[in-house]
């Protein structure tokens, strides 16, 4: 509405009204004290529960607040919105958007049956004049119909929409109502928003608001206490079993309900068949992991379900994973011409242990190395010899130029003006024949490294290995380039490994010995191993197959292993519903009959198995992967549909210029109207009537209380 | 699992209720009289797995974490072995109490002070069993008491918890700011606190130590009379921590009490729950094995994550 105030500060005189309550309420209190922890929610009960005394002669007591209340009002200067009230009082034309939410949520036990019903209502209570548009919305929204004046094409398209599978996010669709609201020139501005207002999808740092003087309708259609058992996530873990490699699920349940979950019966499928059941039962908002025995690993993916009972959200109850069998990354390792047996030890001692991937380690020297020695390698390890002169030495530079990793040990085998020219220039930062000895100082320690990295970040939790343990006593100072990363240093502040990139390709140097000749890092098992391996997995750009994406998302099929397809194979897409739809491919990219339309990503929309199958000169290849309703959607508790209101309304402008316009109209407008006058009178009124019924009061009512 | 578990140990072994343990002058024989009987009763449950120091080779086999690999072994026989069971050293383990004036309040015999007292000596006591270096921390609205990280400290922890006198008003997110500023090496953290505060606060000072990599254990103490609110009396009640009071009829607002106080819990829980923290609510007239039990399965998740 439109009544506004010249002075809202005065307001603040309402408060006034409070005392003679308060000293009513909270007079002879008794003298027996209990002392409390915290009165934090004793305070936040009602007043009038604690209320020992009733309010006598309430006409007087009235009278006297309505005075108090009247001149406080006049005080505050009252003004009316006159285009507020011209538009509310003519009836004006309405510009109303309606906000549907069809995220997965709305499945729970009849609400989207009550959001569509709620939405039909809104249409049929359209006026003529009035024009509405419709969105639904879910973790994106969707404009279905732009602001028409209808009804039968409002009502077609909401029969016609579905929910979908994807979490809920209230941002887009309040943008896209901010956008349509801005470009109406209708008078009257609403918007209609039906949800179960899940907390999960309001951020309250999304700066989103309405346009000024737009009245927001919610309509809640989760009225009800929501309970839900899910699947939260299931933890994948391989480990090493009598028959080979194994691994085990353990699927984590979230009962978010006032009611236990009791015998909950928890079932594993690998392939479609049941390999293992358990029964849990769940207190009240508890959670439970469920483990399940150890499967093998196949030679092939496995497809794997978890399922656990049944409720009123269905679709969190079931989630998909696939199990992929370990890979090999292979590995040319050069060493030293004049290197021993011995000194490549501890590197292929760590790399042969590697499962997933795993490495397959072929050495050579830099003096024997041909260019054909890196045909169908992934990773070069060039472990401490001068960079191989020639023909193979360019070999190394373009092979990691089109996309090869090199993992590059400088130690006391290498001099600077064997990495210093040529090709070697572009794969190794400068260093100087001033190698740094810490000997004196019984070594330097790795100060600091970039947890971040995917090199490190295995060394991110707790207790998952000690750098400082290590001591370093010799080492080259390494100079990097304005595009190089350190992602290491030691403590004297020397860059301890440097990665760059080259071409398509990823280089990591590391300025001392992987031996013990240098430093006792190779001795340091727990950082040594990991290192090594995880090293060679970043500058091979291998990248692990998820056991599962999530609805909503996409795809890359650049990101999956093997999805290779030749120019316009025919490939099979299957999705969990069953559809299959034939897309000709090209690289790495799959599309319709367009070329140009063709796209390197499938959008997930459904949990379950997409497949994709396509034939090649191996013979017929299928790839699945795994996709699940994103689990946030599963937390049900609401947000305070007064909280969203008010994040949504309409802060003011930000432009000083609009701020002053609506100062000047506002004491215009309060100077036309003068309503501080009436309320005045109203104060006499009230004031002579108080007198008047006080006097007829009073000998009666001595001690009356008010 | 654990309800299960619980169940199993409670018709096993069965450990001294809180007011019986009161009667115990000595913190560190309490401590040892809960968490050894504690553990013999483990040995009789079916959950066997959470040896402590037993320590064996045995071949490496792919899929073993590689970080077990016994590298010296390694070194000299050009063979890969596994450490079977470690011991579970090497972590840091602080446990930290809240002593502000709210935890004062006992309707048991028992006050929830006393309670998070006994509870931070046992766990502390089952850490340091488990070779974890021991830490301690006491905070009101600053920290009071700050006890490093050290396998050594356990006595110190000890007596420093023994001396404890509830403080002033409590806050969470100074002391909590400080205490992650302190304890830089990652390890667990164990929070006990009866946590009158809007959830929202809480989980912002919680979140600091995760952020700064531990994982936090939570424990929120109250006493029973705290949920039920089954006074009958119509009192002045006076706030422990600001010295407010208000005059209450209790029977007139028991249930508008139980529901705010259900939902404060329930908003407290769900959100510990979402920020991956694990959390446990206990009453002061439970025997302390069932704590003790939570901090087992959370301890062994945490190793089986890592």
């Amino acid at each position: 509405m439109g009544l506004s105030f010249l002075a809202p500060l005065f307001a603040v005189g309402l408060a006034a009204l409070a005392i003679p309550i308060l000293v009513h309420l909270t007079y002879r209190q008794k003298t027996t004290i209990v002392r409390f922890p915290s009165l934090m929610f004793v305070q936040k009960v009602p007043f009038k529960s604690m209320r020992r005394q009733k309010i006598r002669h309430w006409l007087l007591f009235l009278l006297r607040c309505a005075a108090l209340a009247a001149l406080v009002l006049a005080f505050s200067r009252p003004f009316f919105n006159e285009a507020g009230i011209a538009a509310t009082l003519s009836s004006a034309s309405r510009e109303v958007v309606i906000l549907i939410d069809n995220s997965h949520s709305m499945s729970y036990a009849g609400r989207w049956a009550a959001a569509r019903q709620a939405a039909r209502d809104t249409i049929n209570g359209l006026a003529p004049s009035d024009r509405a548009s419709l969105v639904f919305f879910s973790d994106a929204a969707q404009l279905a119909v732009r602001s028409t004046a209808q009804p039968s094409v409002l009502l077609s398209t909401l029969d016609a929409i579905d929910l979908s599978q994807r979490s809920t996010r209230y941002a887009p669709a309040i943008g896209i109502a901010q956008q349509l609201l801005a470009e109406s020139d209708l008078p009257a501005k609403e918007v209609v928003l039906i949800t179960d207002y899940q907390r999960i999808g309001w951020d309250p740092e999304q700066a989103v608001q309405l346009p000024e003087g737009t009245i927001l309708t919610g309509i809640d259609v989760a009225r009800d206490t929501a309970s839900n058992l899910s699947i939260a996530t299931v933890i994948l873990q391989r480990e090493a079993g009598p028959a080979g490699e194994q691994f085990v699920v353990n699927a984590r349940l979230v009962n978010q309900g006032d009611e236990p979950a009791a015998d909950v019966e928890v079932v594993l499928q690998i392939e479609g068949e049941a390999v293992d059941t358990r029964t849990v039962t769940l207190e009240p908002n508890s959670a439970a992991t469920v483990q399940f025995q150890p499967q093998p690993v196949g030679a092939d993916a496995v497809r794997g379900v978890v399922l656990a009972g049944t409720d009123d959200l269905a679709g969190d109850n079931t989630f998909y994973f696939i199990i992929n069998p370990g890979e090999t990354l292979n590995v040319l390792l050069v060493e030293n011409d004049r290197a021993h047996d011995t000194d490549s030890f501890f590197i292929e001692g760590a790399l042969a242990v590697g499962t997933r991937p795993a490495f397959r380690v072929r050495r050579t020297s830099a003096g024997r190395l041909q260019a054909s020695d890196l045909d169908g390698i992934d990773a070069v390890i060039l472990n401490d010899t001068p960079f191989p002169s020639g023909a193979a030495g360019s070999a190394v530079h373009d092979f990691v130029e089109a996309g090869g990793g090199a993992l590059i040990a400088l130690g006391e085998l290498v001099h600077p003006d064997g990495w210093q020219g040529g090709d070697a220039t572009a794969l190794v930062p400068e260093f100087s024949v001033d190698i740094v000895d810490r000997n004196a100082e019984f070594g330097g320690a790795l100060a600091s490294y970039d947890r971040n990295h995917p090199v490190f970040e295995i060394f991110s939790a707790p207790r998952s290995g000690d750098f400082t343990a290590p001591s370093f006593y010799r080492y080259w100072r390494l100079q990097p380039g304005p595009d190089d990363l350190v992602l290491a240093g030691f403590d004297d502040g020397n860059p301890a490994l440097i990665a760059r990139s080259v071409g398509s390709g990823r280089v990591l140097v590391w300025p001392t010995t992987l031996d013990r000749f240098w430093n006792d890092f190779a001795v340091h098992g727990q950082v040594f191993v990991p290192f090594i391996q995880r090293a060679t997995r970043y500058v091979a750009g291998y990248q692990e197959t998820d056991a599962w994406q999530t609805v909503g998302g996409s795809l890359r099929l650049a990101a999956l292993e093997g999805a290779q397809f030749s120019e316009g194979t025919p490939v099979e897409l299957t999705s969990p519903d069953g559809r299959t739809t034939t897309l000709a491919a090209s690289g790495v990219r799959l599309g319709p009959a367009d070329p140009a339309a063709a796209s390197d990503r499938i959008p997930l929309e459904a949990p379950g198995f997409y497949a994709l199958a396509w034939s090649d000169e191996s013979g017929d290849r299928e790839l699945a992967v795994a996709a699940n309703l994103d689990r946030r959607e599963s937390d049900l508790s609401k947000l305070d549909p007064e909280e969203l209101a008010a994040a949504l309304a309409y802060r003011g402008g930000t432009a000083g210029a609009l701020a002053l316009d609506h100062q000047v109209t506002a004491e215009d407008r309060e100077a036309r109207q003068s309503w501080w006058w009436y309320l005045l009178v109203l104060v006499f009124v009230f004031l002579a009537a108080e007198t008047a019924l006080s006097n007829r009061l009073s000998p009666s009512s001595a001690t009356g209380t008010t | 699992m654990a309800a299960e578990a619980t169940r199993r140990l409670k018709s096993g072994a069965r450990f001294l209720d809180p007011e019986v343990l009161a009667r115990i002058g000595r913190l560190d024989l309490l401590a040892r009289t809960v968490v050894e009987g504690f553990i013999n009763g483990m040995h009789r449950s079916p959950y066997l797995g959470f040896s402590m120091d037993f320590a064996a080779h045995r071949e490496y086999m792919p899929g073993d974490d590689i970080r077990r690999i016994d590298w010296k072994v390694f070194a000299r026989s050009d063979r890969f072995y596994v450490k079977e069971f470690e011991a579970e050293s090497n972590s840091n383990f602080i446990s930290v109490i809240d002593i502000s004036r709210s935890m004062d309040f006992g309707s048991n015999g028992v006050t929830k002070f006393d309670y998070a007292r006994y509870l931070t000596a046992c766990l502390t006591y089952f850490a340091n069993k488990q070779r974890d270096r021991v830490g301690f921390a006491s905070f009101d609205n600053d920290i009071v008491d700050y006890v490093p990280p050290s396998a050594k400290h356990l006595d110190i922890i000890l007596h420093i918890i023994e001396n404890l006198e509830p403080g002033g008003r409590s806050e969470y997110l100074k002391p909590l700011l400080k205490l992650t500023e302190a304890a830089k090496r990652r390890g667990i953290v164990v929070l006990v606190s009866d946590f009158y505060e809007e959830p929202r606060a809480v989980i912002d000072a919680v979140n600091n130590l995760r952020y700064r990599g531990h994982d936090v254990i939570v424990y929120q103490v109250l006493d029973r009379a705290e949920i039920e609110f089954d006074f009958d009396e119509s009192a002045t009640y006076e706030d422990l921590e600001t010295g407010e009071s208000v005059p209450v009829v209790p029977s007139r607002m028991r249930e508008q009490y139980k529901q705010m106080m259900a939902e404060h819990l329930e908003e407290i829980s769900s959100l510990m729950i979402k920020n991956q923290i694990d959390y446990g609510l206990v009453r002061t007239d439970e025997p302390l094995d069932e704590s003790l039990f939570r901090y087992l399965l959370a301890r062994e998740k945490l190793r089986r994550v890592r």
